[in-house]
């Protein structure tokens, strides 16, 4: 169904005598013209990803007023898509209903769109994330499923397996840098010998998943859902570990990043950017390194305590606090973060669109939904949820136009999304949020 | 808007309704230490100060000599002492205490210059000020009071003051002040500056602790006079110190910090005798290239009181202090142990 | 303090509280008729309750580095676990039932084992694990392995090994030595092994056959082992616990209950279960990720965040567990502990670490509310935060959880007020007006204003921003003046010792209070009363309950469910 182009099968084509010449460096060989076998079936991997900013946007300053391609920057969308427009659409006028539930501010929202369903309390999570229904297509011929990184460094991520497994993710730099480019990351053209240590570790998990068996018959149908769960990421842990048993393909646009800071985040809004800069830049070349294929960035959450040095009221309370000036016909001090926000949407992009990969840039090679917890934040709404999805995902999708929902669930961006990317489903959400309608516009 | 007057509509917002009005034109550092007088409940009659930072006085608008001066005690063993920095001293505002009355000449007098403070007090004394020609540039770029400044922080002087018999921190015609070296160095803060609220225990050694006279006006602690002698100092190279003054006055202005606790910014002189100064600093110049014979001349030359026939045997010496509240535990008499 | 006149104080808070819940609607406590004036069983005796499902728990992060402990030692260092607890009625011990693993997290569950097993054979600490010296360190040794296996296996596992499992480890040390010439590698792996399987990873619960004489079905007696050891002591079975499990001796009366007063009478493990429920409940490993604004609040360093969180620890084990005072004077108690780095926040002088101290009895501070904990882990990073602080009170010790804003509610009207408001109760003023907001927000801000005295660090203070600060208010119709009024009004409240009961049961169990445990609860509420709301005692009695010991099953024969 999708592009299948792992390890394995580069290594399976050297050994067949494929017109490549050990040496050359395989990505690049890709797209030669005379690597027909490889040129046939090997297209750069789509990759996914979500990029989340908390308290939303200024409609009357983001909205574009042009539909379709070519359309207008309105100030606080220009900030992030300046020069970019053509590699990302824009989506609005997409609702998040709640299915009569009560409404958790910048949480239910957030679910929504995420799950498809609205939550029953500020931490209940009501389905599989769809990021992870990606990840569990595309995901697992990378060494990570997924990666998450939160610039705000808190400890949980928005993305959830299932009801009870919420993922974890990482805020320190340091800490992610060592998980992706520390023990285990193998970069290709080199010298390679399988470890004996690994091959004993990966017999373990073989042998687990052995023993387990058992308890499968022994546990009630109650828990074997959970069971199943464990059963997955164990079965992912160890293709990691295959992976590091196989010759790593030596990918042009890769390099190992130097290491990096610890960059304990402190709640000011400039350590959170530069936090996340940090992050986003590892994350980059975790993509470039083929270290996964999905990943979810959080800037900052829709509860954000996120401040100005000096200042004692946070963006979160800040949006509530700071009236609309009557002149401006914004909150100008909130818009400092709005701006903030925007900026570090933009150094994702440019990140993504500054390596080059083949016939294209990583960003060409990427679908990466941006979405927030609102739209004007002072009210808490569940309507217009902002959404940008940047990059074509290696040709799925047609990028740089202006498309509106009309009021339609964003549940159907999200099918949409997850069809592209391989995800056999054919309706997605529940209650108001179901849908088999995919907004085809946004499809090459 | 300057960034002091920013500062100080700041600080005037903490203690009044801080609105968004504020915070907009607000500095991007915290609050600037400004709160005006204390504001809290009843005073307490016990205040324990830990020293923050402690130096020898620099008067504002001093600067080296831009031409090249003849070095007053040349006693140079062949090459010239590059550090050496003559100071320009002529018009120079001190604040300090007139320590002698006024006369700077006469009989039994050793003679110096009187300065004026910057609010018109004359004859302020402060000879050191010719000892700090030859020590205040430490290392290229840093001068002694840059160096001193981090000194209580690193736990190299550890000074600490209790008011004691306090019931107004406004005004109080009666309180005994104690001078008092710790055994310990206070905790710093998330700010990495010392904390106020910290405990330390005393040095037990009755030696280093002593006891002026005081009295509060208008939120300003004077005191003294009185005899004031500091041990346990690292200077420099030159550990395990003693620095003893004759005679200390105090003048210390109390404020409430917007952070909690309290603060004290005080001015301390006192004469400082020949054989004290010595013992604690003359090792202390060798590390920055002047040596003894120097000190000596400069004390020859400079020293300003105790006149014993030719020799004059002490020398007028300001320090700059800055504390925060805290306690100091193991005093005897202690109100607020624990 | 006299038994006797309590339940009439009791009987008159109750009324108010009816009558508030009543005028509350949602945000009331939906069962106020707590206590009721029949006279109740001994919890012991209560045999009409619904036992819940069997469950399997994924150990808390806190249950696993406990139970590591455990078997290896107090002294081990583990690194724990990435996954992310999730909490059900305030507790991750609840949210457990539901917990699952991802991807992610079962890396982390590798990484951490594979340092547990390093540590614990390395050449300075094996001898504490292996009972024997393999022949030649480089080869296996079948014989050696089998020891190590035997010997850990259980303890690890939380139940005896399959006749088939020892061989297949053995065997599976072996190989694991011949491919890495090691002998202590093919212990690593089968270690390493047993810390990722599903068996450890899990608590699982199995239902005993024999079913007679309870509601219910009767826990496995292994289960039960693993319930009552991470009930008393936060971490799995022993093998004295594990040997009453094999033989039989955990199914009859007298066997049981000598193995709960064993784990009651060893204080040092009790402590440390005890210590775990709390942190638990009141979320205090989540301090470790508290930030506060460096300059406003400089006294909240790294270390006092260390010890604000072991300072209500320790306060909790001195009063419940040393004292075995009342629980209720908790939140009244002027006894605490105090260290140097707490000392600039609480503006106290501390000679030394941990020494007892006792907050002056005219002051604000007094009982676990007006601990630095509680405070700077229920506000912002930049100021308090009354409603933060009133929800957890509400939420965490009176079980009245708040409902969430209606999906109608305007925010407007908190946005456009709040700008020039001196103090919190200005700013929080249209929450308490406003009709929409009014009905939770008057109970809750009520709560959080009454501890304004406190800043976002837990500092005191009487001014906010140069105004005076008014902590007057009431709870649940109870008034008081200031914040030393509410302490005693939370106190009194019947809801404070009776959410514990449901709180302590959840956690035994693992499981949510869904009302089907009324009787049980009240029952135990009442000999918790009678006991002086002796702490131990309950925990005693909710072991000795026939609740804790059953569950409706299903259960498996011939591999085949079976209700019972």
């Amino acid at each position: 169904m999708s592009t299948r182009w792992s390890r394995r099968r580069f290594l399976r084509g050297l050994v067949g005598g494929a017109a490549v010449t050990v040496g050359l460096p395989l990505f690049d060989a890709l797209f030669d013209d005379n690597g027909e076998l490889l040129a046939a079936e090997g297209k750069a991997p789509a990759r996914f990803g979500t990029w989340f900013w908390g308290c939303g946007m200024n409609p009357q300053r983001w909205v574009p007023t042009k539909d379709g391609a070519g359309y207008d920057l309105p100030p606080e969308l220009a900030m992030g898509l300046e020069g970019l427009s053509n590699k990302v659409s824009v989506l609005t006028g997409f609702d998040t209903p709640l299915n009569g539930r009560n409404n958790f501010p910048h949480y239910s929202p957030l679910m929504v769109t995420l799950t498809g369903d609205s939550p029953l309390s500020d931490h209940h999570i009501p389905r599989t994330t769809f990021d992870q229904e990606i990840a569990a297509v595309i995901g697992s011929e990378s060494r990570f499923q997924s990666l998450d990184v939160h610039a705000e460094g808190w400890g949980q991520s928005w993305s959830a397996a299932g009801p009870g497994a919420p993922m974890p993710t990482m805020g320190s730099p340091l800490k992610f840098y060592q998980r992706v480019f520390g023990e285990g990351f193998q970069i290709g053209g080199g010298d390679f010998k399988p470890d004996p240590k690994v091959m004993v570790r990966k017999s373990v998990l073989s042998a687990v998943l052995e023993d387990s068996k058992r308890l499968k018959k022994e546990l009630g149908s109650h828990d074997r859902h959970r069971l199943d769960q464990y059963f997955t990421a164990v079965r992912q842990l160890e293709k990691q570990l295959d992976l590091l048993l196989t010759e790593p393909p030596d990918l042009a646009a890769c390099s190992k990043p130097g290491s990096t800071s610890k960059g304990k985040p402190n709640g000011l809004v400039t350590q959170v950017v530069a936090n996340h800069k940090l992050l986003v830049d590892l994350m980059v070349l975790a993509l470039a390194c083929d270290q996964t294929r999905v990943f979810n960035i959080t800037l900052w959450r829709g509860l954000s305590d996120v401040r100005y040095p000096g200042e004692q009221v946070g963006y979160h309370r800040l949006t509530h606090d700071e009236a609309v000036d009557a002149k401006l016909g914004y909150q100008p001090l909130s818009q400092r973060f709005i701006k903030q926000a925007m900026g570090a949407w933009r150094h994702l992009l440019t990140s993504l669109d500054g390596i080059q990969e083949g016939d294209g840039t990583l960003l060409d090679h990427v679908a990466v939904l941006a979405h927030s917890s609102t739209e004007f934040p002072k009210e808490h709404g569940t309507q217009n949820i902002p959404l940008m999805l940047a990059g074509s995902a290696a040709g799925k999708f047609k990028p740089g136009q202006h498309i509106r929902g009309k009021a339609s669930p964003n549940s159907r961006v999200i099918l949409t999304l997850q069809q592209a990317m391989g995800v056999p489903v054919s309706s997605w959400g529940v209650g108001d949020n179901e849908t088999s309608s995919p907004v085809t516009a946004l499809l090459a | 808007m300057t960034q002091h007057a920013a500062s100080l509509l700041f600080a005037l917002c903490l203690l009044s309704t801080c609105t968004l009005g504020c915070i907009a034109e607000g500095p991007d550092a915290a609050p600037e230490v400004d709160a005006g007088p204390w504001m809290g409940p009843a005073s307490p009659t016990t205040l324990d100060f830990l020293v923050t930072s402690m130096s020898f006085a620099v008067p504002e608008g001093i600067q080296a000599s831009s031409k090249t001066v003849a070095n007053p005690c040349g006693v140079k063993k062949g090459t010239d002492n590059t550090l050496y920095e003559p100071l320009v001293l002529d018009g120079l505002k001190i604040d300090g205490f007139d320590l002698d009355g006024t006369d700077t000449q006469g009989d039994g007098i050793c003679p110096h210059t009187d300065y004026v403070s910057p609010s018109g007090t004359k004859g302020v004394d402060y000879g050191f000020l010719h000892v700090m020609d030859m020590i205040r540039p430490v290392r290229p770029g840093q001068t002694v009071e840059v160096v001193l400044k981090s000194a209580p922080a690193q736990g190299l002087m550890r000074i600490g003051l209790r008011l004691k018999g306090v019931d107004d921190l406004l005004e109080d015609d009666d309180v005994s002040v104690q001078i008092v070296t710790t055994a310990e160095t206070p905790l710093l803060g998330a700010d990495g500056q010392i904390l106020a609220g910290s405990s330390v225990a005393v040095d037990p050694d009755p030696a280093f602790h002593s006891t002026l006279p005081g009295r509060i006006e208008g939120g300003v602690l004077h005191a003294g006079p009185g005899d004031v002698t500091m041990g346990k100092i690292n200077l420099l190279v030159a550990t395990d110190r003693v620095i003893a003054f004759k005679n200390v006055r105090i003048r210390a202005a109390l404020k409430a910090r917007p952070t909690g606790g309290y603060e004290a910014d005080a001015i301390i002189a006192g004469w400082w005798e020949r054989e004290s100064m010595s013992q604690a600093i003359g090792k202390a110049i060798l590390a920055i290239g002047a040596n003894q014979g120097e000190l000596q001349c400069v004390l020859d030359k400079y020293a300003d009181h105790s006149l014993d026939g030719k020799t004059c045997n002490a020398m007028s010496t300001i320090l700059r202090a800055k504390a925060v509240s805290g306690f100091i535990t193991g005093l005897p008499d202690g109100a607020g142990e624990p | 303090m006299s038994g006797r006149t309590r339940p009439q104080r009791w009987r008159r808070r109750a009324a108010a509280w009816v009558a508030l819940s009543v005028a509350l609607g949602a945000c009331g406590e939906d069962e106020p008729k707590a206590a009721a004036t029949e006279v109740l069983p001994p919890a012991q005796e209560v045999r009409n309750f619904a036992p819940g499902p069997i469950a399997m728990r994924r150990l808390t992060r806190g249950q696993y580095v406990a139970s590591l402990r455990g078997v290896f030692g107090q002294d081990l260092k583990v690194l724990p676990p990435t996954e992310v607890d999730v909490a059900m009625e305030g507790l991750l011990t609840v949210g457990a039932k539901v917990a699952s693993v991802t991807p992610a997290g079962m890396e982390g569950y590798l990484l951490s084992a594979r340092q547990v097993a390093g540590t614990v054979l390395e050449a300075d600490r094996r001898d504490q694990v292996v009972p024997c010296t393999p022949k030649d360190p480089k080869s296996a040794d079948d014989a050696c392995a089998k020891a190590f296996v035997q010997a850990v296996g259980p303890l690890l596992l939380r139940r005896a090994l399959h006749p088939d499992e020892t061989p297949t480890l053995v065997q599976r040390a072996r190989t694991a030595t011949e491919k890495l010439g090691d002998f202590w590698a093919g212990l690593e792996a089968v270690l390493i092994g047993w810390l990722i399987s599903p068996d450890f990873l899990f608590i699982q619960e199995r239902s005993a056959a024999d079913t007679a004489g309870t509601a219910g079905v009767a826990l496995s007696p292994e289960s039960l082992a693993s319930r009552l050891s991470y009930f008393f002591w936060g971490r799995g079975p022993d093998a004295a616990l594990l040997a009453a499990a094999a033989d039989g001796s955990l199914a009859t009366d007298a066997g049981y209950k000598a193995q709960v007063v064993r784990l009651i009478a060893d204080a040092p493990s009790l402590e440390r279960g005890v210590r775990a429920l709390f942190s638990d409940l009141l979320s205090l490993d989540k301090l470790a990720s508290v930030n506060k604004d460096n300059k406003l609040y400089p006294a909240f360093t790294a270390a006092a965040i260390e010890d604000a969180r072991e300072q209500t620890l320790r306060t909790i084990v001195d009063h419940l567990l040393v004292r075995r005072a009342d629980y209720r004077d908790l939140f009244t108690t002027r006894k605490t502990f105090m260290t140097r780095n707490l000392g600039p926040i609480y503006d106290v002088p501390v000679a030394k670490d941990w020494s007892p101290y006792e907050f002056p009895a005219d002051g604000a501070r007094a009982g676990l509310l007006s601990q630095v904990s509680f405070l700077a882990l229920n506000a912002r990073a930049v100021r308090s935060s009354p409603v933060l602080r009133g929800v957890f009170v509400l939420d965490r010790l009176l079980c009245t959880p708040i409902p969430p804003p209606p999906p109608d509610v305007s925010f407007d009207a908190v946005a456009t007020t709040s700008n020039n408001a001196p103090t919190a109760r200005e700013r929080l003023a249209v929450h308490r007006v406003n009709p929409s907001c009014n009905g939770c927000h008057k109970v809750m801000d009520n709560i959080g204003l009454a501890l304004e005295n406190f800043d976002a660090a837990g500092r005191f203070r009487t001014h906010e921003a140069g105004h005076a600060i008014d902590t007057s208010g009431d709870l649940m119709g109870a008034a008081y003046g200031d914040v030393r009024g509410f302490y005693k009004v939370l106190h009194d409240a019947p809801n404070l010792a009776k959410c514990m009961v449901k709180k302590l049961f959840m956690h035994s169990v693992g499981r949510e209070y869904t009302g089907a445990e009324v009787e049980l609860v009240n029952a135990l509420n009442a000999d918790f009363a009678k006991s002086g709301f002796d702490f131990v005692a309950l925990m005693r009695e909710i072991a000795l309950s026939h609740g804790f010991r059953a569950t409706e099953g299903p259960v498996l024969r011939d591999d085949k469910e079976v209700r019972p």
